[in-house]
């Protein structure tokens, strides 16, 4: 700021003076009261106001009061300056009355009079300048006694008000201080709060998210026992579901079940009326016979069958009858032949059938007798055979040995080496035996006789086999007791050996021969008892032949059996040929005696087919009575008599079977309980609800029918299937109407977790510029006490610079307190800090001095550029001194203004040395005003 | 043969709104909004004689749905018949065990598809529906890795929710990877896809995207709506996207350079978002306007009063400002200053460009900002 020009209307002694001020320096010259400090106090008052009072505060002590213009002229001042941003300003003050009217009017620009306002007040200084109106006064402007310590306006007293504006300066440049910007961010951080104080945004939003987290925390828990719940709903109406699914399919079947049965019984009720029709129809057809005479239906089939069968004997008898004439004149004429016959024959013995078994008898015997004669005639050719064995037993040499030394000698040999019995000699001896006799058996078919034959061959044969044995033992016995075999019977020892070789084959066809020869006597003992037989049977044939009294003739002696044989076979011959006479006879007689019977009984057919036509006829009669009782007509023949009844019978039996069936059908009808009609609509009714069901009533039809114990079963399943289905159900029904509470107060999820992001990013964002905050706290508190640090040392400086050339080195350290402004120094002749009011006092006032300087050096280079006002600031001053602070006040005059006030004139005269061109002089002249242009001015000059 | 369906994806019922900055009763009204847009779906479905409506995945979030989302999805279902519906599970709505797919009873006419691989579903006489289903909530696998169908056994249409790696938005998660030109490669004539929520209808490909029916953050600008695809017996199809949504997302810029007080602030902001919703139903209005511009420090910028304000003033429904105002004061010589809110400021910007991450250097920032205000005797505007 650069003051140029002021217009005093009237101010203390100034009266319509007008100033205008050097750019750089300007000295006010005057003697005393001639207004040099009324002229510094109307620039003050020109940029801060000028006090009043009011408010407890005197008006008649007041500034304003004080600096009334003497004269009664008007109270006014106008000040005109620059700002160092070239903008001119004219601030012009009416002081007439207390309430001052004031206006700022850029120059080339607008009033901004509002904007330099402060209060009421209109403070252009405190805008333009950057400090209030003490920080001012107690740097730039300098009255009258400012340099005195304790001065109202000295720093010292304005200390704080200095420290502010220092702050202010070092802080911000004139702007706010960094403590007032502080305030700001905690009065921000006060809007953004704490999460502890509720009733900021970051306490409620943390509070707020608590909450949520119980709430959500709640919520959930809620919905996870609601998805619980859900899920058993789930599960029950499953169940319900399966229950009623089985109780549909329960019902279906039954009703399916039900529906075939109904089919069944309705099929049953339409076939039952269908079959009671059919029985009414056959009661209606047969109705005529509903009261037909059924009992004698037996008796009239019993006497058409009887007549039937009467009839056909009788026409049996007739034909018989008829067929035996013929017959009968047959027999009539052959019993006339036999009678002839048995004429001729004659008499035959009575016992002739007992004589014709005799003879029978007699045959069987011969037959039998021949046969074992034929048998045992085969005596050559058993002769012939011993005859070879005797060739053979000869042709061995010792044929002449007896049996007994045969056996001797076998012993014998049988010693000295023992000779073994061979073992098939026994059973060789044996075996012929027994196929002898078994032949004889064979051959004789003669039980008894071959039975006893037999034995004596056995016993004959054991005996044999044990007779062999017995002398082979004893051969062999001798043999070992001798040394060797001796000379028997006058064989020699050669003789021996070699018959000791011989003699096996000598000892067998011994063997043979004896065989051959027991043979032979058996047989001709066999032979003497067929022998014996046949003359027996011979005798018999004889005594029969003459009981039949057939000549017998003379008994060949007793020959030859075969001679006998034949005899009997004659006389049997003749025998039978006499039987046969008489046998004959018997025949014809039989014969005729059969024909007799077979006439008599031809005869017998007329009786019978006499009987015969009269059964008939009584059958029939008794028939037709019947038939006419049961009022049936005559019917020609019996079988159709007997079919009319039957038919009648069976059309009554059909009338009362088709009333029996009728009542049962009837019965079976009622047992149905229903009818037709009903059973319908029942099935209707059924197929309806199957229907309704899903089910197929169509198919249902041809089911097959369940048993009342499976429908039973199907109602208790389907009885049990609904009380599931309705207890699942109901519990369902339960759950859900709970649930369906629930859902409308379930919390809303996602709304609590909307609300919850919100607050969360209040919080953080609260939390981020609470941070950012503080941050910016801490960073002002950190680059405030860096630069606070700065400037004690920056005005002790520049104090200590000037003093220094001031006295000749000889203050060389200042001390500068900012927190009470108070300077004191370091002597040259002292160590220690020097209070500032221990010094001389034209130091003191230099001091003074050289502090307001460094606080406006200050105060200006952080902004507005302060004009310094120094009245009378030089007075303690020596001219060495002085002149330093002219030239001090010179180089100052660079950056900031001056306007230095003086009564002497030599100090003017020295400044407008030392400056040159960049002072100027003002003169103010203590004479009265004059006039100049009809206004009272005082005399300024401006040199 | 001609078939025609609603393809549509990516609803994300019961999505959290805090992102956009709804909450309480704004919130609600967008969750309800995309209830409605479903309802809305099927509506448009039927008119357009669809016979079925494909969802490609994201239907719901998973973590936040509930019983009662369940219960509307299965009631909404079950009003779309005979319109078959056919799901195919994305990653915010997999087919976990616990899932509302997995704990529902679908109506008749829904298919759900279950396996993580491709399964077929007839739709007519020579077209098969393919689809598979996220069976996680990161599924890393390739959608299309499988053999190649036979054209010849008819047309073959894909639905699966995948992200198409050569359009993918900057920050998509990548779930089911695939890339466009495998999908005539394998066979398909067209795939109908969800999890982009930016709308793209490539007929080259046959990739379908169409994008979210309703807006879910303020960068899901413009027209939105589900795709009507008609596909033809020789395999055309034919595709028209819609335009059904009934909320709007803005986002402009709103220059404050001169404002010398909120208030003016507070009138430009309103003008801003009067002029660009202009049309469109406020209180289905979602704002987001950046502030730029040099402010002076004495212009107090608190967000939170001037969302509010503005929100109050134009009846939007919301209005989200982020200050992206510099101040007027050149920071520079701001620097330079020998005083005390130099010497801060440059402490400041030397502690912001030594943060140790980009959360401390927006606080310094803010540090700055907020002390530079105080030092200018402002009041503090809180961003």
């Amino acid at each position: 700021m650069r003051l140029e020009h002021l217009e005093v209307a009237g101010f203390g002694r100034l009266d319509d003076a007008n100033i205008v001020f050097h750019p750089r320096v300007t000295v006010i010259v005057g003697d005393n009261e001639s207004g040099k400090s009324t002229l510094q106090r109307a620039v003050r008052a020109a940029l801060y106001g000028i006090d009043a009072g009011g408010q407890g505060r005197a008006v008649e002590r007041s500034d304003w009061m004080r600096w009334k213009p003497w004269m009664l002229a008007r109270y006014g001042i106008a000040l005109t300056y620059a700002l160092d941003d070239g903008r001119r300003v004219r601030v012009s003050r009416r002081l007439d009355t207390r309430e001052q009217s004031t206006q700022v009017q850029e120059i080339g620009g607008g009033d901004v009079t509002d904007l330099l306002r402060c209060g009421r007040v209109v403070v252009p200084g405190r805008f333009h300048l950057g400090v209030e109106e003490p920080v001012f006064c107690a740097t730039a402007w300098l009255g009258d006694d400012g340099l005195r310590l304790g001065a109202p306006e000295a720093p010292p007293q304005r200390a704080e008000q200095l420290q502010e504006a220092m702050e202010r300066l070092a802080d911000t440049g004139r702007g706010v201080t960094a403590a007032e910007a502080i305030a700001l961010l905690r009065l921000a951080v006060e809007r953004v709060g704490s999460e502890r104080r509720l009733g900021s945004p970051l306490g409620a939003a943390t509070t707020r998210i608590r909450e949520l987290d119980g709430r959500l925390a709640d919520a959930r828990a809620r919905l996870g026992a609601v998805a619980h719940e859900q899920e058993r709903l789930v599960e029950l109406e499953v169940r319900a579901q399966e229950a009623a699914r089985r109780q549909l399919a329960s019902e279906c079947r039954w009703l399916t079940g039900r529906l075939a049965d109904l089919g069944q019984r309705r099929g049953q009720l339409d076939a039952a009326f269908q079959e009671a029709a059919e029985h009414a129809a056959v009661i209606a057809a047969t109705q005529p016979y509903a009261d037909f005479r059924i009992a004698d239906e037996e008796r009239v089939i019993s006497l058409g069958a009887q007549l039937n069968q009467a009839t056909m004997a009788a026409a049996e008898a007739r034909a018989h009858w008829e067929a035996s004439a013929e017959p009968r004149r047959a027999v009539a004429r052959r019993r006339a032949e036999i009678a002839s016959g048995i004429r001729a024959l004659g008499d035959a013995p009575a016992d002739a059938a007992e004589m014709y078994g005799q003879v029978r008898q007699l045959h069987a015997e011969l037959a039998e007798v021949a046969g074992s004669a034929a048998r045992l005639d085969t005596s050559a050719v058993v002769e012939e055979r011993r005859a070879a064995l005797r060739r053979e037993i000869a042709a061995t040499g010792y044929g002449k040995l007896p049996a007994q030394t045969l056996e001797q000698l076998g012993l014998m040999l049988e010693r000295a080496p023992r000779r073994r019995l061979p073992w098939w000699v026994v059973p060789a001896a044996v075996v012929p035996l027994i196929a002898a006799v078994a032949g004889i058996l064979l051959a004789t078919s003669h039980r008894l006789t071959a039975a006893a034959g037999a034995l004596v061959v056995a016993v004959a044969a054991v005996m044999l086999a044990l007779g062999v044995r017995r002398a082979l033992v004893s051969s062999s016995r001798s043999r070992d007791d001798s040394a060797g075999p001796a000379p028997l019977d006058g064989l020699t020892r050669a003789e021996i050996d070699r018959l000791g070789a011989r003699l096996p084959s000598l000892r067998a066809l011994q063997a043979a021969l004896l065989r051959e020869e027991a043979l032979a006597e058996s047989r001709r003992l066999d032979a003497e008892t067929v022998d014996t037989e046949a003359a027996a049977l011979l005798i018999r044939c004889e005594e029969l032949a003459r009981r039949m009294g057939l000549a017998v003739g003379a008994s060949p002696p007793r020959a030859h059996t075969g001679a006998q044989l034949e005899r009997s076979r004659e006389l049997l011959s003749r025998i039978d040929s006499a039987i046969g006479a008489r046998m004959r006879r018997a025949e014809l007689a039989v014969e005729d005696e059969r024909l007799g019977l077979q006439e008599a009984g031809m005869q017998r057919l007329d009786d019978e087919m006499q009987r015969a036509d009269a059964a008939v006829e009584d059958l029939d009669a008794r028939l037709q009575r019947i038939l006419v009782s049961a009022g049936m007509s005559v019917r020609r023949t019996p079988t159709e008599a007997v079919a009319a009844f039957r038919e009648a019978c069976a059309a009554r039996r059909g009338h009362d079977e088709a009333l029996r069936a009728l009542e049962q059908v009837r019965r079976r009808i009622g047992a149905f309980g229903v009818d037709d009609t009903a059973a319908r609509q029942l099935a209707e009714h059924y197929a309806g609800e199957l229907r309704a069901r899903g089910g197929d009533p169509d198919a249902a039809v041809t089911a097959t029918p369940l048993d009342a114990a499976a429908l039973q079963e199907l109602e208790s399943d389907v009885e049990r299937a609904r009380r599931e289905a309705a207890s699942a159900g109901s519990e369902a029904d339960a759950l859900r109407a709970r649930l369906s509470a629930l859902y409308d107060s379930l919390p809303s999820v996602a709304d609590l977790e909307d609300e919850r992001s919100a607050c969360v990013a209040v919080r953080e964002r609260a939390l981020s510029q609470l941070a950012a905050l503080q941050r910016s706290i801490e960073l002002i508190e950190e680059a405030t006490r860096g630069t606070h640090r700065e400037l004690a040392p920056q005005l002790a400086a520049s104090v200590q610079r000037r003093l220094g050339m001031l006295t000749d080195s000889r203050y060389t350290r200042v001390n500068v307190d900012t927190d009470h402004f108070e300077v004191s120094l370091v002597c040259s002749d002292r160590p220690d800090f020097v209070p500032l009011e221990l010094v001389s006092h034209g130091t003191r006032d230099q001091v003074s001095l050289l502090l307001r300087l460094a606080l406006c050096e200050t105060l200006s280079s952080c902004g507005e550029s302060v004009p310094l006002m120094l009245d009378e600031p030089l007075l303690t001053s020596d001219p060495q001194r002085r002149q330093l602070f002219l030239e001090f006040l010179h180089h100052l005059s660079e950056t900031n203004q001056v306007l230095l006030t003086t009564t002497d004139p030599s100090i003017a005269s020295a400044m407008q040395h030392t400056a040159g061109d960049d002072c100027a002089i003002i003169t103010l002249d203590g004479e009265p005003t004059i006039e100049a242009a009809g206004r009272r001015v005082s005399r300024v000059r401006v040199v | 043969m001609s078939y025609r369906l609603l393809h549509f994806a990516d609803l994300h019922l019961d999505r959290a709104f805090a992102g956009m900055g709804c909450q309480g009763e704004l919130a609600r009204r967008r969750r309800q909004g995309l209830r409605d847009a479903l309802r809305l779906a099927g509506t448009v479905a039927r008119d357009a004689g669809c016979a079925a409506v494909t969802i490609g995945g994201d239907l719901y979030e998973d973590e936040r749905a509930d019983v009662e989302t369940a219960r509307f999805l299965v009631e909404t279902f079950a009003s779309w018949k005979p319109m078959r519906v056919f799901l195919a599970p994305g990653n915010h709505d997999p087919l976990l065990p616990g899932s509302i797919y997995a704990r529902s009873e679908w109506p008749g006419n829904v298919h759900l598809f279950r396996e993580p691989h491709f399964e077929p579903v007839a739709l007519a006489d020579g077209l098969t529906l393919w689809g598979l289903a996220h069976r996680e909530p990161a599924w890393p696998g390739d959608p299309l890795d499988m053999a190649p169908l036979d054209a010849r056994d008819g047309v073959h249409i894909a639905l699966f929710h995948g992200a198409e790696l050569g359009s993918r938005p900057d920050g998509k998660s990548v779930h089911g990877p695939f890339r466009a030109e495998q999908i005539r490669q394998r066979g398909f004539a067209a795939a109908l896809c969800g999890h982009y929520h930016r709308r793209r209808v490539d007929g080259a490909s046959g990739l379908i995207y169409p994008g979210s029916p309703e807006p879910l953050t303020f960068d899901e600008t413009g027209d939105r709506g589900g795709v009507i695809v008609d596909i033809g017996g020789d395999g055309r199809i034919g595709s028209e996207p819609l335009a059904t949504n009934r909320w709007r997302a803005l986002t402009q810029q709103c220059d404050v350079s001169g404002c010398t007080s909120m208030s003016a602030v507070i009138d430009m902001l309103g003008d801003t978002c009067t002029m660009s919703g202009d049309g469109h139903a406020p209180d289905r209005l979602m704002h987001r306007v950046d502030l730029v511009g040099a402010v002076d420090w004495s212009v107090p910028l608190d967000t939170f009063t001037l969302e509010t304000t503005v929100r109050e003033l134009t009846g939007t429904a919301l209005v989200r400002v982020r200050d992206m105002t510099t101040p007027e004061h050149d920071i520079a010589r701001v620097v330079d200053e020998r005083s005390t809110r130099g010497a801060f400021a440059r402490a400041a910007l030397t502690a912001a460009e030594h943060a140790a991450d980009a959360d401390e250097a927006a606080v310094l920032r803010d540090a700055l900002r907020y002390g530079l205000a105080a030092l200018s005797g402002c009041e503090v505007g809180l961003r």
